[in-house]
């Protein structure tokens, strides 16, 4: 006998635009880089140096657990291995993260799914793409005349599109902490930089090796240094370490310290999105509680190195054993 | 239309009003080609109104030489020219109202006499002399006074050019055109020239004014006759000068005087001093006038000068070199000044964007230009060190001690400012110099009292450059004030305008990179956010890598040049030389053990700065190495001094050159000494043979240096020398006896046979050495050397003392812990306060000689032998000493 097809409910179109993300890896190198340290380090829960952070569903509750599993499982980056709710979860925390900070921010419908006719305690959470709010009200920016048969798949940004009202009871939209909202904005500015020489450099010489036009070499990658150090400077990334040679060590640690506060931010904010996912699912299923993680650093942690780094207590060795993970 | 006008307004705008901040748009306006190419613009026209300016000011400084150089040609003629105005206008005086009022004064004299003949005589005298006084100056004069003027000009000219044809005809017909070049820019002589060209146009102008009609007044006449006696008289310093033309203390003057006008220009901070294009314009023409100085060593050289003037040139470059080295201490490290050498850079640490240009276009990595900041420090001393080979090879040894004198305070000055890369570039030319001076020594055997003396003499001072930069170095560390220096490194790093001057290079180069450090981050922080405790952390590191670095310079220096140039000389045959470079090779060691234990002081007080916070690496220094290596080049230097010893003159020492052979034999004394307490039985053996017969030679100096004085006091003296010899074996016999040591016995009985067998008369040797020691020890009197072996017999006694073999004179009271088998050691050991260590070697070796037999046995022998036997019976009686027995070595 044949198993029932079940079927995903879906208020928003699961049209996926050509976004951002799939196009910064070629546009915005440093953009790309970024986003990607930020995310990987963010729900770090396959640390072999320290105890293993994480995720704890309280109060514990091993069917709400299954339905977080089956919920989250496109997000599951550990797939092929045994799925757990820390790597679900930690692979829809990173893949948001990612869409936060190259997208300005990150939207997900909790969308049941249909056995048959009736509801199951199921739910499939899946990312939203052209979300807008405003007013309260919010609206789903779709092409102009969407063909059912190309969803999901990519296709070339459409000219024309037009917006469709969307329920806000499912819909869960992620935004960055106030504090760094900007930053997908600024990091857009890093995308001039995408080449390691300009292409007029490379067509610069004569043919007995000097420049037809003088190009400062040493100014063009300080200045592009500079570039990538203000652009960062609130969340305090290292660039890669592109900088290094024209800083001080105390300046990059200074540095590390505001891109750990910077992470446990986001992650905060992360956190706070999936615990909202499962009160939407918990109000279906009669569950009510959240997910905690543990054995990550804390901003009263990151406070307390910061006065050490001050008086010259805590060295780079020292700072790197206690945020490593 | 509309939409295109958009597109033109983002394309031309777009940079400027990019999206993000400051520093995004800068970077992102340097993306585009039309940035580089309107700031290639900007340049040219910033060049041109740099080159612009630099033109005037150097016009204007020309012109203030010129002011400089016509007023001193003034004042030099003021006095001259106003004498013979004065004597003129006396001349006019004597010619307008006194020969007049004279003639009246005659005239009425003659009226009042009474013959009437002799009053006409006289009035015909006057009516004869009256019309001379009375024309006045016609237009006439003033045409004969301007032609005679322009006639002087022009000859004055043409004498002055002949007298310059001949000159660059015979001197500068053969020069390189760098040195013609001096002649020609010539700025003195090109003033009094210019004197003389217009003294000649203002004369043929006045002759023409006086052509069309004009006439001159007294004013222009006094004006006039003024230039015209100038002209004359400044024709004396111009004809003077022609003969200067090729002086070489004139030549490297005016040579140093442009260099110095050119650094001048690129150490101030003022718009010209910072444009690369001034710099590089000066660096060219300091270059320039260095081509020319070098040219002038060769000139001289070439044409057999006379040693003053190469010694001149020489002292004109040390003076160069020293005012240099300070004055270029505020010049930014990347100036233009500092000449550019090209530099590789490594395939595999290379920027991306130097890796990408080189893989895209086919090229290597382009190299860069690197500033050399020793380039003219590099020239000048090469110029030195032809001055000095010139001068000791033409024997003007007395003309290079001065020149390397200074030379050595120069090292020694950049040591004490732990300027690790002058004293390299010092030190490698005193080792050309030094090479060069050994070679002329070994071949220069002989030669005058005098010559010997002055070659000696230099040899001292290419030797004592170690020594005295050593020295000069304690001094700095004993005043050098960590706290302040740090904190001063600090300041420095906040306040650009702080002199870089004072500190080291390696502490400056950290302060320059910390420079940098702040200005990224108040780009991007808005404030310095570094503290002053990790600057000061770094300060210190680098400050310890100056000092160590300092230090292990000159312990290289003294490590491998000392020891190369003293087998130099030794396979040269220049013994005294030898002699003299050991000597100063020891002193290197004493002031290096010195420098070693304050250098590791002061270390260990900057390890006090360092905060593991703000960095695990630190550098490692190693004193224990330091003395190793010190230790190791005293034993070569003995080594050598054990070589060249035997070969030294044992005449007696004349006041004017150092005694070689008195030194080199209390120096072996005191080494072999130091062997015994090292237990360095090797060095002892090569040792030892040599002091024996040294002893004897010293004993027989001395007799003839005390000849004229009293039979007792020469025989207390010549005595007197030989005892370090015989202490020194008795010391070897109480090695053997307590600590069984045998090595050092055996090479000292070996010694004495060799010594005795290849004399003539061993016995009465062996009488003259026992009643010698006899009379000496019955006289109870001191000498100097007496206070030496004191210091010895001190040394030993301790080293005893902590071996258990003889109690601490504190603690007399006790027993030692050990006493030797040996009875003639036991009792020695026992009764230490009345015996020398002599007695032991007259005792167990040299009265034991077949040869000796028939010889009275000295007093203080005799007794240490009977307590010997009375040691040897009580032992035999059982009545032991009450300590543990001594059975064997230790």
């Amino acid at each position: 006998m044949a198993e029932p097809k079940a079927r995903v409910d879906c208020v928003s179109i699961p049209y996926l635009l050509p976004n951002s993300e799939n196009e910064s890896g070629e546009d915005n190198r440093y953009q790309a880089w970024f986003a990607e340290d930020v995310a990987k380090g963010l729900f770090p829960i396959s640390g072999t140096v320290r105890q293993n952070p994480v995720f704890q569903l309280l109060p514990k509750n091993e069917h709400f657990s299954e339905t977080i599993q089956i919920a989250f499982a496109p997000f599951d980056w550990n797939a092929g291995s045994r799925r757990t709710i820390s790597s679900v979860l930690s692979g829809f925390g990173n893949r948001t993260a990612y869409r936060l900070l190259i997208g300005g921010s990150a939207t997900v419908e909790v969308a049941p799914i249909l056995d048959e006719n009736a509801y199951t305690n199921r739910f499939m959470v899946r990312p939203v793409d052209g979300v807008k709010s405003f007013a309260g009200l919010m609206r789903q920016w779709i092409p102009w005349n969407p063909q059912p048969n190309l969803a999901e798949l990519e296709i070339p940004k459409p000219t024309a599109q037009r917006p469709i009202r969307i329920p806000s009871e499912r819909i869960v939209r992620i935004l960055l902490p106030r504090k760094y909202q900007r930053i997908p904005q600024e990091l857009k500015a890093l995308r001039h930089f995408r080449k390691i020489v300009p292409d007029f450099a490379l067509d610069n010489f004569n043919p007995d090796g000097s420049f037809k036009v003088p190009v400062d070499f040493a100014e063009l990658s300080a200045t592009k240094h500079r570039a990538v150090a203000s652009t960062t400077q609130s969340t305090g990334w290292d660039g890669r370490g592109i900088f290094r040679n024209e800083v001080t060590g105390h300046y990059m640690m200074r540095r590390f310290l505001r891109f750990e506060e910077f992470r446990i931010r986001l992650r905060e904010a992360v956190l706070s999105a999936i615990n909202r996912i499962l009160a939407i699912m918990g109000e279906k299923t009669e569950f009510c509680g959240e997910v905690t993680i543990h054995h990550l650093p804390t901003l009263n942690k990151v406070e307390a190195s910061r006065r050490d780094l001050a008086e010259g207590k805590l060295g780079y060795s020292k700072m790197v054993k206690l945020y490593s993970y | 239309m509309i939409r295109r006008s958009i597109r033109l307004i983002q394309v031309t705008i777009g940079p400027f009003v990019h999206a993000g901040n400051l520093w995004t748009r800068k970077a992102a306006r340097r993306q585009e080609l039309d940035f580089w190419v309107a700031r290639d613009w900007v340049r040219r026209v910033q060049f041109k109104v740099a080159t612009s300016l630099f033109l005037r000011r150097r016009s204007f400084n020309r012109g203030v030489t010129a002011t400089r150089v016509v007023g001193s040609i003034i004042r030099n003629l003021f006095w001259p020219v106003l004498r013979a105005a004065i004597a003129v206008v006396l001349l006019v005086w004597i010619d307008s109202f006194v020969l007049p009022a004279l003639l009246e004064y005659l005239v009425g004299i003659a009226h009042t006499f009474p013959l009437e003949s002799v009053a006409m005589q006289m009035e015909g005298i006057l009516n004869w002399i009256r019309p001379i006084t009375s024309d006045p100056p016609s237009e006439s004069t003033h045409e004969a006074l301007l032609a005679t003027g322009a006639q002087i000009a022009g000859v004055i000219l043409g004498l002055y050019f002949a007298a310059i044809s001949v000159v660059a005809g015979t001197a500068y017909g053969n020069v390189p055109p760098e040195l013609r070049a001096v002649l020609i820019e010539d700025s003195i002589g090109n003033a009094y020239l210019k004197l003389v060209a217009f003294t000649g146009g203002v004369c043929l102008f006045g002759l023409g004014v006086l052509a069309l009609g004009y006439t001159f007044g007294a004013f222009s006449t006094a004006a006039i006759a003024f230039l015209g006696a100038a002209l004359v008289l400044s024709f004396v310093a111009l004809g003077k000068r022609v003969f200067q033309f090729l002086d070489p203390e004139e030549v490297t003057k005016s040579l140093l005087r442009d260099i110095k006008n050119a650094l001048n220009s690129v150490t101030g901070k003022g718009l010209l001093a910072r444009d690369s294009a001034i710099q590089a314009y000066n660096q060219k023409i300091a270059e320039q006038r260095l081509d020319a100085w070098d040219e002038m060593v060769s000139v001289s050289i070439g044409r057999s000068q006379s040693p003053s003037a190469l010694k001149k040139i020489g002292l004109n470059t040390m003076s160069l070199l020293i005012g240099y080295s300070e004055a270029k201490l505020p010049i930014p490290k990347d100036s233009r000044w500092f000449q550019s050498i090209p530099k590789h850079s490594s395939y595999l640490l290379a920027e991306g964007v130097k890796l990408q240009i080189a893989l895209t276009t086919g090229t290597w990595l382009y190299q860069e230009m690197k500033p050399d900041q020793m380039w003219l420090e590099k020239r000048a001393v090469v110029i030195i060190q032809r001055v000095v080979a010139a001068l000791i090879e033409g024997g003007s040894n007395s003309s290079c001690m001065g020149l390397l004198n200074s030379f050595n305070q120069w090292i020694a000055k950049s040591a004490s400012a732990f300027r690790v890369r002058q004293i390299e570039v010092g030190f490698q030319t005193v080792h050309r110099i030094g090479s060069a001076a050994a070679k002329e020594s070994a071949e220069m055997k002989e030669g005058s009292d005098r010559d010997r003396l002055y070659r000696l003499a230099v040899a001292d001072v290419i030797a004592q450059a170690v020594p005295h930069a050593a020295s000069e170095l304690n001094r700095r560390l004993e005043k050098l004030s960590i706290g302040q220096m740090l904190e001063n490194s600090y300041l420095a790093t906040i306040d650009e305008s702080f002199r870089l001057g004072e500190f080291p290079e390696k502490l400056r180069s950290m302060i320059e990179s910390i420079r940098d450090n702040h200005l990224f981050e108040r780009d991007i922080e808005g404030s310095i956010r570094t503290p002053s405790w990790f600057i000061k952390h770094h300060a210190a590191r680098a400050l310890s890598v100056d000092l160590r670095m300092t230090y292990e310079s000159l312990l290289q220096v003294a490590d491998q040049w000392h020891p190369a140039q003293v087998e130099a000389l030794r396979e040269g045959g220049a013994m005294e030389h030898a002699a003299q470079v050991i000597q100063r090779g020891l002193e290197s060691v004493v002031k290096l053990e010195l420098n070693a234990k304050s250098t590791a002081r002061t270390l260990e007080r900057l390890k006090r700065y360092r905060n593991t916070a703000a960095g695990t690496e630190w550098p490692e220094f190693n004193p224990k190495q330091w003395k190793k290596r010190l230790l190791k080049l005293r034993q070569i230097f003995i080594k050598e001094l054990v070589l060249v010893a035997p070969c030294l003159s044992t005449d007696p020492p004349l006041e004017d050159m150092p005694d070689s052979f008195g030194w080199a034999y209390t120096t072996l004394c005191d080494a072999a000494i130091e062997t015994l307490t090292d237990m360095d039985a090797d060095t002892f053996g090569l040792i030892i043979p040599v002091l024996v017969p040294c002893a004897l030679k010293a004993h027989q100096r001395v007799q003839s240096e005390l000849a004229e004085n009293s039979a007792s006091d020469v025989q207390f003296f010549s005595t007197d020398v030989m005892l370090d010899v015989f202490d020194i074996s008795g010391y070897a016999y109480l090695w053997n006896s307590c600590l069984g040591q045998d090595r050092y016995w055996h090479d000292v009985t070996f010694a004495w046979d060799d010594f005795l067998q290849h004399n003539i008369a061993p016995e009465s040797l062996i009488i003259l050495i026992a009643l010698g020691v006899d009379l000496y020890q019955q006289q109870f009197a001191s000498s100097q050397r007496s206070q030496i072996r004191w210091q010895w017999r001190v040394r030993m006694r301790q080293l005893l003392e902590d071996r258990g073999f003889v109690t601490r004179r504190i603690d007399i009271k006790n027993l030692p812990k050990c006493i030797p088998i040996d009875p003639i050691a036991a009792s020695f050991l026992e009764h230490w306060g009345f015996h020398k260590a002599r007695d032991l070697m007259l005792s167990e070796y040299l009265l034991m000689r077949p040869d000796a037999e028939s010889i009275p046995v000295p007093r203080s022998v005799n007794e240490l032998r009977e307590r010997a036997r009375m040691l040897d019976k009580n032992r035999k009686e059982g009545k032991g000493e009450g300590g543990p027995v001594f059975t064997g070595g230790i």
